[in-house]
């Protein structure tokens, strides 16, 4: 009889947890990047990018005021070695921010950015008319510096 | 970045005869500098509502401008995330720092006081401290951020670590703040996991430290708080 109860309890959590699941994959929410994103790494302050078309799926935000998200990235070529991670509930993010007036110099400099990539970037929704116009300005110096 | 001088002072009554040389009285009593305790409350996202709010503070001296800003911008790990690398983020430009804020669509207070710049300046000493010998982990100009102390959600916080700044400047800030301290913002669930772990003696939510803040009187209150939405 106690077995039956405890059979019963165990299918009870197991079904909840099922429907928490699908929901959960039911309400996965996506954004689509629709312009480059700077994406840094811990003291990698370099300038790579999440291209324009990159599927981000929307974990959580945090009282910080950043939102979290989920990447999913097929490697193809040599497998890549794998350790434990140090505790199961390590989450080890990215940082990835819009670009400002003179990271957009030094992306030109030291990243193969091409014009749709450019044109992007400076019609993004993260930079003002202003901003734009500034960092246009500070490209066209800075062309004129080293023309 | 350096450890800052004290400001030169300017001449004034107590410093009559003294036209070139430095008056640290005068320093002393001009509260020409200002401390802003700035908390951003719940937000919305997606459906969900984040109750938890965030802290930072900001020191104004005639030649400084710089938000202080302790979170998770690191590791985490533990129950929902309540641990991590603590960061602290060092803006010089307010306007940057807000715009990340005003993106949440959060309504963000800013509770400022008048302090001298010597104070002030004790403030920007105070955590120069904290990141002194270190390398930023992430450098975008108006914004620098360092590792510090580990992050935990009931110990040591965005409220804890702004209250720890303030407190140099305003030694008697927190007093009386005991009976804000109740949790504003936490899940009954929350509430529950924090007494399991062991309550904090102070505040440690931002939504208690704006009810705090709003409940002072006197010559203790903001001489003035600033709403900033988008």
């Amino acid at each position: 009889m106690k077995f039956q109860k405890l059979y019963a309890i165990a299918l009870a959590i197991l079904f909840i947890s099922l429907i928490i699941g699908c929901s959960n994959m039911l309400n996965k929410k996506v954004h689509v990047l629709q312009h480059p994103l700077r994406v840094a790494s811990e003291n990698q302050n370099q300038y790579y990018m999440l291209p324009k078309g990159a599927a981000l799926y929307y974990d959580d935000s945090l009282p910080e005021g950043a939102d979290r998200f989920y990447v999913y990235i097929n490697i193809e070529g040599s497998p890549l070695e794998l350790k434990n991670l140090e505790r199961s509930d390590l989450i080890i993010p990215l940082t990835a921010y819009p670009f400002e007036d003179k990271d957009i110099v030094n992306l030109v400099k030291d990243y193969p950015v091409n014009k749709k990539d450019l044109s992007k970037i400076l019609n993004s929704e993260f930079l003002s008319k202003d901003d734009a116009q500034e960092i246009i300005n500070y490209l066209q110096q800075y062309i004129e510096v080293h023309d | 970045m350096t450890i800052n001088k004290l400001p030169e002072a300017s001449t004034g009554a107590n410093c009559v005869g003294s036209i070139t040389a430095h008056c640290p009285e005068k320093s002393k009593l001009d509260k020409n500098s200002s401390l802003v305790l700035l908390v951003g409350g719940s937000y919305e996202r997606h459906g969900k509502t984040h109750p938890y709010g965030h802290v930072a503070i900001r020191v104004i001296t005639s030649k400084k401008d710089i938000t202080y800003d302790y979170g998770r911008y690191g590791k985490v790990w533990g129950v929902g995330g309540s641990e991590g690398e603590g960061m602290l983020r060092v803006w010089i430009d307010f306007s940057k720092y807000m715009r990340g804020e005003n993106a949440t669509g959060r309504l963000t207070i800013g509770h400022s006081f008048n302090i001298t710049e010597e104070d002030a300046n004790n403030v920007i000493s105070y955590f120069e401290y904290k990141i002194k010998n270190k390398t930023p982990n992430l450098d975008r100009g108006f914004m620098k951020q360092y590792q510090i102390v580990n992050y935990h959600a009931l110990k040591s916080n965005c409220t804890t670590v702004s209250i720890d700044g303030a407190n140099i400047a305003i030694p008697s800030l927190m007093k009386g703040s005991n009976k804000y301290n109740e949790g504003k913002g936490l899940s009954t669930m929350d509430k529950l996991a924090a007494k399991y772990e062991g309550w904090p003696q102070r505040i440690f939510m931002p939504a208690d430290f704006n009810s705090f803040l709003n409940g002072l009187i006197g010559e203790h209150a903001p001489v003035k708080t600033i709403t900033y939405k988008k």
